[in-house]
């Protein structure tokens, strides 16, 4: 009865490539791909400490 | 930089994703120390959910942990929205720097807490009353005693007929709601109407 809500797990790996380009896998949405650019951008508002450079 | 939404087989839709990602990328820099985040649901995106009581329902069958909303200007009511299913603890953030301090360290931080009960008492007091309707016996008459007991119905009429004037006063004839009820009610409430879909097709 009603509708019910699918899990989703988001894996982010940070590999050799360069840091400006994404690749989102898993068949999302136009909103999903925009988000993956979106979040490097709220990293980089959020503070000098989550500045997308390797760990 | 690869971001896999799984599982792969599954059409990902909507805006809760906003969250996730950036703190997977916040993870990959090394800024959780080490925390397990499998263990916590994470929901949030820069815009309004739709679909917060859903999720909440979801991570209460898996974890029993946390939801934890973030919204610009949507926070705390999203938060409020979920924190209805019982047994879940949701938690408002406003910034990505509180979300990864909530993780850190969330003893430090107040789950959000509603009483569902009181909520539902309010929703039940209407502006409207079907005392209000006089004469459309043919369309008023019949729903008063089927409509408490589950029938459906459709009104078909002209324009200024009164099929949204009765179709607003039906609630206030039905029983009262439980809580469970009600978040099902409100599951078909929150599902967004995409392109090219029928109301048919729920």
């Amino acid at each position: 009865m009603g509708f019910d809500a699918y899990l989703v797990e988001v894996e982010v790996d940070v590999g050799s490539a360069r840091m400006q380009d994404f690749n989102v896998v898993g068949l999302p949405d136009n909103a999903g791909r925009k988000a993956a650019s979106g979040s490097k951008a709220r990293c980089e508002t959020a503070g000098s400490s989550f500045l997308m450079v390797r760990a | 930089m690869t971001i896999n939404l799984a599982p792969a087989d599954v059409r990902k839709e909507g805006s809760g994703f906003d969250l996730p990602m950036a703190l997977g990328l916040v993870g990959c820099q090394g800024h959780f120390f080490g925390k397990q985040l499998d263990k916590m649901m994470f929901l949030g995106s820069c815009r309004w959910m739709e679909a917060c009581v859903r999720c909440a329902g979801r991570c209460r069958q898996r974890w029993r942990r946390g939801v934890w909303v973030e919204g610009a200007g949507g926070a705390e009511a999203n938060a409020k929205e979920a924190a209805v299913v019982e047994g879940v603890d949701v938690y408002a953030v406003k910034s990505l720097p509180q979300a990864v301090d909530l993780v850190n360290s969330p003893e430090s931080f107040t789950p959000v807490k509603v009483d569902a009960r009181q909520m539902l008492s309010e929703a039940a007091q209407y502006s409207v009353d079907l005392r209000d309707v006089h004469g459309q016996q043919a369309a008023s008459a019949p729903w008063k005693w089927l409509a408490p007991a589950g029938t459906t119905f459709l009104f078909i009429g002209p324009p200024g007929a009164g099929k949204t004037m009765l179709a607003k006063r039906i609630p206030t004839i039905l029983p009262p709601m439980s809580l469970e009820e009600a978040i099902e009610t409100t599951r078909i409430h929150k599902r967004p109407l995409g392109a090219g879909r029928q109301v048919g097709d729920w």
